[in-house]
């Protein structure tokens, strides 16, 4: 009798192999028509966290008792699953009625017209928004989103942190990057004794520190015209910087940077109190006051010069409204997001979870609401507010993943596999390259 | 085994005697074709449907978002051109090309070590099977992720022998080697089919064999390799396949990344990334395309080298 396998068998066998592998499921899609009962339903997608869920659940349930003809289908989700998603809804022509944007998708899908232009809807009201508001959601003549507010970048130091090591907190208002990178090699120092570890700084390489330090030398990382507007050598000094901050003991060794950049914001060296310093959106304050138990005190970023005018910081659209331009329900979209930008009751839910609205209306109505992070907040972009410099460039299309390039570009340099001057012309080449692919 | 082999010679049979006869096959077939129909709706609609669109997508620039426009064999030359494909193709043959072997061997000591006929085998099968069950699984990722990070436990581990162990999954030069070790973990499944084929093994061969004064080495090389070696082909063509698509593992651990420094960018997570991080699913279909390519050349010449290695008892 056959014992082993026979050559025919052995055929059989891959074929079940394969067989097995073919089964997959299918799946409907809803209709985009009216309701029987006549009302329409909006469907309304954004990232956040539980609180940000809770409070918008809260804003939808007011609008759609004040609404009874439109129905509001929450779709919330998480920051590292939204964008795959939306592009794969975006793709099958099923992308959710109203969307919550981010500055660095919002050309990506408005400049191919995947947005509706709000500025042609006549529901949607924008006279609250200044010029610089309005002009952070347009990209090539259109409006993709109403901003939800702004938050800027600060130096965040743990004053708890500041305290054990025994060292001041810096003068924020004339402290250059060498008095950065001397304060937290200090902090280092001294806050790590009795088995405590501390690291001094946290890194901070995304690409809104890469854009403040070239605005610091006069370059950005966009031009207003959709191309990069740095050289080679601004990105270098930046990543020398980084490799100054691990060299100097000022931040931490390679390996605890990487796992650094991957942690949830609670997991975080700053958070975890094993840094001093740390770079963050304003909007950021009340998580880490939480997560340190400490006192924060919002700094400056440091200037090459010394001199807080040339600081190169902005302000930065939290996040926008926007709507599908293939939407079946504009007008109705467009009313859900006046009353999310508009309307003071959804603004007393919301307070600043979604950075200070420049609207004048909503800060006069949220005013007794804020808390000490959100004063402290609030005080620190007013202080700010006069050295300001141009709003940055929207960024252009084909550069939503310039964040993780630059990280890669910095992880290489700070395990020793690159060195500033080659990383920086190659990071360079790697987004012109980019914004050349996205064009058609 | 033997159910199998009767089917083929009923199959043999019946193929003698049907010749020329084509409408009473047709109607002979007509039940086996109703019974398979949903799978075939299903290959057609799901698996060949989409594959050949993907394969007319990847002669476009389509982004996801506008209409595809015809550009011939750009992604092509792009590809050719671009360091981080190559890369990904070289993180990939890396993993491919150690992990495999790696976990064959490992499946081959294990399934040999419970062939002994211990005691509680089930048990141990159940228990060396588990990891293959979970392995590709999001959760052992992210356990893996905690257990190989710097103050992970495989390090507290290794400080209790005075060992400083590196950030394993966040250091470039490590990284792929601790994702390669979660692979080679996974070794159940072929491990449970060496038992099985071990299994089918008759023991008289090898009281033959030690009556004539083989030793165990020698039994292993002359007896139970060559009457192994079509499952070890069954398993080698099916992990290498398996590899080349892997794509969670490296995933999760990465947070998506492929990082750090595209150390572990598999093929298909960079594919992933063109695609549907850069809205560029033109160059992300020509690349599935390509290791379409790869993977049947190297399944081809795993059919071809069989002939000189693979021993079928026909």
């Amino acid at each position: 009798m056959m014992t082993t396998l026979t050559r025919r068998s052995a055929l059989a066998l891959f074929a079940g192999t394969a067989a097995v592998g073919a089964l997959a499921a299918c799946g409907t899609n809803g209709g985009g028509a009216k309701n029987a009962d006549g009302s329409v339903t909006l469907r309304v997608a954004w990232w956040g966290n539980d609180v940000r869920n809770k409070q918008t659940q809260q804003v939808i349930d007011a609008f759609q008792s004040a609404h009874p003809d439109i129905k509001i289908q929450a779709e919330p989700g998480v920051w590292s699953g939204y964008w795959d998603k939306l592009a794969t809804q975006t793709a099958a022509n099923d992308a959710p009625d109203v969307i919550q944007m981010d500055l660095a998708y919002i050309a990506e899908y408005g400049g191919r017209g995947a947005l509706l232009d709000l500025s042609k809807q006549s529901q949607l009201n924008v006279s609250a928004f200044d010029q610089n508001t309005l002009a952070a959601g347009q990209y090539s003549g259109k409006l993709n989103g109403i901003s939800t507010g702004q938050n800027a970048l600060a130096v965040f130091a743990n004053v708890k942190v500041f305290e054990a090591a025994g060292v001041p907190i810096p003068d924020d208002t004339k402290w250059t990057w060498d008095d950065y990178v001397t304060t937290a090699a200090a902090v280092a120092a001294g806050a790590s004794k009795g088995g405590t570890v501390n690291y001094g700084s946290s890194y901070s390489f995304n690409d809104s520190t890469l854009n403040i330090w070239l605005r610091q030398r006069g370059e950005h990382l966009y031009t207003q015209d959709g191309q990069t507007g740095f050289t080679a050598d601004g990105v270098s000094s930046f990543l020398a910087l980084q490799k100054k901050l691990m060299d100097s003991k000022a931040a931490a060794p390679a390996s605890v940077a990487q796992e650094d950049a991957a942690a949830a914001v609670e997991q975080t060296l700053a958070a975890t109190n094993k840094t001093g310093l740390s770079l963050w959106w304003t909007n950021q304050l009340a998580p880490l006051t939480k997560a340190t138990g400490s006192e924060i005190k919002l700094l400056r970023v440091p200037s090459q010069d010394g001199k807080a005018k040339d600081d190169g910081l902005f302000y930065k659209p939290s996040m926008y409204w926007s709507a599908s331009s293939r939407s079946k329900h504009t007008a109705e979209a467009a009313t859900f997001i006046d009353y999310l930008v508009n309307s003071t009751d959804a603004a007393k839910v919301i307070t600043t979870e979604r950075g200070f609205s420049s609207s004048p209306a909503i800060q006069d109505a949220i005013k007794p609401l804020l808390t000490a992070d959100d004063k402290s907040a609030l005080n620190f972009l007013n202080t700010i507010k006069p050295e300001l410099g141009d709003p940055p460039a929207v960024p252009p299309p084909g550069t939503s993943t310039v964040s993780t390039v630059l990280a890669r570009y910095t992880t290489d340099i700070l395990f020793g596999r690159s060195t500033p001057e080659a990383a920086g012309a190659a990071f360079k080449g790697e987004v012109d390259g980019l914004i050349k692919n996205a064009k058609k | 085994m033997s159910a199998l082999a009767e089917l083929g010679s009923l199959k043999k049979s019946g193929g003698n005697k049907a010749q020329g006869k084509v409408k009473r096959t047709f109607k002979d077939n007509r039940a086996a074709f109703v019974f398979l129909a949903p799978w075939i709706v299903g290959l057609v609609a799901i698996t060949i449907g989409p594959m050949l669109i993907s394969l007319y997508l990847s002669f476009t620039d389509y982004n996801l978002i506008q209409e595809p426009n015809w550009i011939g064999g750009e992604n092509f030359t792009r590809m050719m051109q671009d360091d981080r494909f190559w890369n990904s193709l070289r993180v990939t043959l890396t993993y491919v090309i150690v992990g495999v072997p790696l976990q064959l061997g490992l499946a081959l000591a294990v399934a040999m070590a419970l062939d002994k006929g211990i005691k509680g085998l089930p048990f141990y099968r159940s228990v060396f099977y588990l990891p293959s069950l979970l392995g590709s699984s999001v959760a052992v990722a992210i356990l893996w992720k905690q257990m190989f990070g710097t103050s992970g436990l495989v390090n507290q581990l290794l400080a209790m022998v005075g060992i400083t162990g590196p950030g394993w999954i966040s250091d470039p030069s490590t990284a792929l080697g601790s994702i390669i070790l979660l692979h080679v973990w996974t070794f159940g499944s072929p491990m449970i089919i060496f038992l099985a084929g071990l299994r089918q093994i008759p023991a008289m061969y090898y009281e033959a064999a030690a009556v004539d004064g083989a030793g165990r080495t020698t039994r292993f090389l002359k007896i139970t390799l060559p009457l192994l070696s079509p499952i070890i082909f069954f398993n080698l063509v099916l992990q290498i396949i398996g590899a080349f698509q892997s794509f969670t593992q490296a995933f999760i651990v990465s947070g998506g990344t492929g990082g750090p420094s595209d150390s572990t960018m598999f093929f298909t997570l960079y594919l992933y990334q063109r695609g549907f991080g850069q809205f560029d699913m033109g160059y992300a279909s020509a690349m599935a395309w390509v290791l379409l390519v790869i993977v049947g050349a190297f399944t081809a010449v795993n059919f071809y080298a069989s002939k000189f290695w693979v021993f079928y008892d026909d």
